[in-house]
């Protein structure tokens, strides 16, 4: 195989040597982003029919259900009208930053997923400065939108744009210090690594190994949900005051590409928040190796859903906030916590023994108390249901 | 200070706690939407009120043609033209009792683009011939299709044929009365000298 693509190579008058593997890396760099596209596009689509579907169930709706076989299509649909329509520029806009603009979007968005793991084995590149690229690509989506909203020429897209890099910068603090205690306790920047250092048992996770990194989860997630610009946070594009932000001006594909970008970050936080809290793709020691790999995909996407859900949940229960009440809530709550967690971690790392039988115990009553809060929320929802005599309608098919 | 810090803290963890308790239980209750037109569970005309304003209809049976609907109308959307008939009962739908019936239409027309589904006409109606139907699909690329004809050419050829024997046997009744009475004058006549001459006689 690599003797006929080298005599492929050597063909087209390319010298043997370094440049024939720079033939190769191109290649594999093509490849790798090819098979990404193909699992993001499809990814964030589903994303989006996923997010419809729940949120009508939630308002006692039906949602989309005519586009395939129970609606499943719709995001197909959604896109290829979204490819058919006029790519609009307003006059007063600047053209070369108004085109650049999705594309750093989608780009800050969609480099995440060179560092995001599917399995012990399927992963792009393992860097091993994994979770700082995280941090620093997703910067990226920070300079789009205020790239959209200032080239936009239009007030509400400029009043979205800033408060998106207001916001983006502001919680990048917090999250990023929810994930340096991540680095703290498991010794490497590495997502493999840091997935390594967790077993597949839950007290073995991040999670619940310390009080401080359970209470680092947390800062994470409502960080992340900020940084995406999602309910409760999702004031750049607050539609009731804003239009819809920095995309009110885009029509067509890249608005579409806006979409796509906002719907595949979903992913992106829920596998960070899966990779560095909760155990990754670790799976049972029992499961035979010849399934293995498909096991670990498995757990891993499968634990990614469950937290998109939970995003989605989050969208449909809380309203959004003010601006002065998301600042306050950055730099009055999750700034000083994540310090705490910070120098909290480092100080049990060194001090409290890992095997040792405290930390055992610490995990499994962290681990304790999470299931008693998952029973007593158990119980407000059959309170809930009974407080209302509400008939049970499981079936997600309508 | 720090207890208020502490106590912030806390409130939104036990309010986001009991918000998203509600919102996940009615993530499992049914969706309470009607898919008009197609997915409905019953058809649709089962689903409607009772008293659900539909397109208008009107029982040609038992309308007694007393125009009265015209003019309750307040757009005048109801046209009526109406012949004599012979007088027979007919059978109120409101409350059973025979009602007697002497006209009868031979043109009744609703235009239901004018028709603003008020139910001034369906009120007065003696009779309750005319009244709502719980149709509503009037959806047409021609205004023809919503200007209602109740009456066919077959029941209008009917009515007038009727009238006309109607007309007819009372105008031979009327004849025969006329007859009846000249027959009866004459003998009055005869009588009212007899009668007249006493008086006469008598002056």
């Amino acid at each position: 195989m690599q003797q006929y693509l080298d005599s492929l190579i050597l063909r087209w008058g390319i010298q043997a040597g370094w440049q024939v593997t720079l033939v190769y890396a191109v290649g594999m760099l093509i490849f790798a982003s090819l098979v990404l596209l193909l699992w993001v596009a499809p990814l964030a689509g589903f994303t989006s029919f996923f997010e419809r579907r729940i949120a009508a169930r939630m308002q006692s709706r039906v949602g989309p259900n005519r586009v395939g076989p129970n609606g499943i299509l719709q995001w197909v649909a959604d896109g290829l009208k979204c490819l058919l329509k006029e790519d609009l520029i307003p006059r007063d806009a600047d053209p070369m930053l108004f085109k650049i603009a999705p594309y750093l979007v989608f780009m800050g968005m969609f480099g995440t997923f060179a560092v995001l793991p599917f399995s012990e084995k399927l992963i792009v590149a393992d860097l091993n400065v994994g979770l700082f690229y995280l941090v620093a690509v997703t910067a990226f989506i920070a300079v789009g939108i205020i790239m959209a909203g200032w080239a936009s020429n239009n007030k509400w897209s400029l009043l979205g744009g800033m408060r998106a890099a207001n916001q983006i910068v502001s919680y990048e603090i917090p999250s990023g210090m929810a994930l340096l205690a991540v680095v703290l306790t498991s010794g490497t920047m590495s997502t493999q690594g840091i997935i390594g250092a967790q077993g597949w048992l839950p007290w073995d996770w991040h999670l619940f190994r310390t009080p401080f990194l359970f209470v680092a989860f947390f800062i994470y997630f409502i960080a992340a949900l900020a940084e995406s610009n999602r309910t409760p946070f999702d004031l750049p594009e607050g539609e009731s005051e804003l239009v819809a932000g920095y995309s009110t001006e885009y029509s067509g594909m890249r608005f579409a590409l806006f979409l796509l970008a906002e719907w595949a970050e979903l992913y992106v936080i829920a596998a960070i928040a899966t990779l560095a809290f909760l155990g990754g793709w670790q799976v049972p020691a029992f499961v035979p190796e010849s399934v293995r790999t498909l096991a670990q995909v498995l757990f891993f996407v499968g634990k990614s859903f469950f937290w998109i859900f939970v995003i989605i949940w989050v969208r449909w229960t809380l309203p959004r906030v003010r601006v002065d009440q998301m600042m306050e809530l950055c730099w009055k709550y999750l700034v000083p916590l994540g310090f705490v967690v910070l120098i909290g971690t480092a100080v049990w790392e060194t001090f409290v023994p890992q095997q040792g039988a405290l930390a055992l115990a610490v995990r499994l009553a962290l681990f304790a108390i999470a299931v008693l809060v998952t029973v007593l929320f158990v119980l407000r929802v059959r309170y809930n249901l009974k407080d209302t005599n509400a008939q049970i309608r499981l079936n997600p098919i309508v | 200070m720090i207890a208020e810090y502490v106590e912030n803290i806390k409130r939104s963890a036990t309010t986001i706690f009991e918000g998203m308790a509600v919102t996940f239980s009615h993530l499992m209750r049914p969706p309470i939407t009607t898919q008009y037109p197609d997915r409905t569970l019953k058809p649709m005309q089962d689903m409607l009120p009772e008293r659900y304003r539909g397109f208008l209809w009107v029982d040609l049976d038992i309308c007694i043609a007393c125009l009265l609907c015209e003019r309750f109308c307040p757009i005048d959307c109801i046209k009526i033209e109406e012949v004599k008939i012979d007088k027979i009962l007919v059978e109120s739908r409101l409350d059973g009792k025979p009602t007697p019936k002497i006209k009868d239409p031979i043109q009744f027309d609703i235009n239901l683009y004018k028709c603003m589904y008020c139910g001034l006409c369906v009120e007065p109606c003696p009779t309750g011939a005319i009244g709502f139907t719980k149709e509503f699909e009037g959806a047409s690329t021609d205004l023809a299709d919503m200007h209602l004809r109740l009456v066919d050419d077959e029941r209008r050829t009917h009515v007038l044929a009727a009238s006309a024997e109607a007309e007819r046997k009372a105008a031979a009744a009327k004849e025969a009365k006329a007859k009846k009475a000249a027959e009866a004058k004459p003998a009055s006549e005869a009588a009212a000298p007899a009668a007249d001459a006493p008086e006469t006689g008598g002056a």
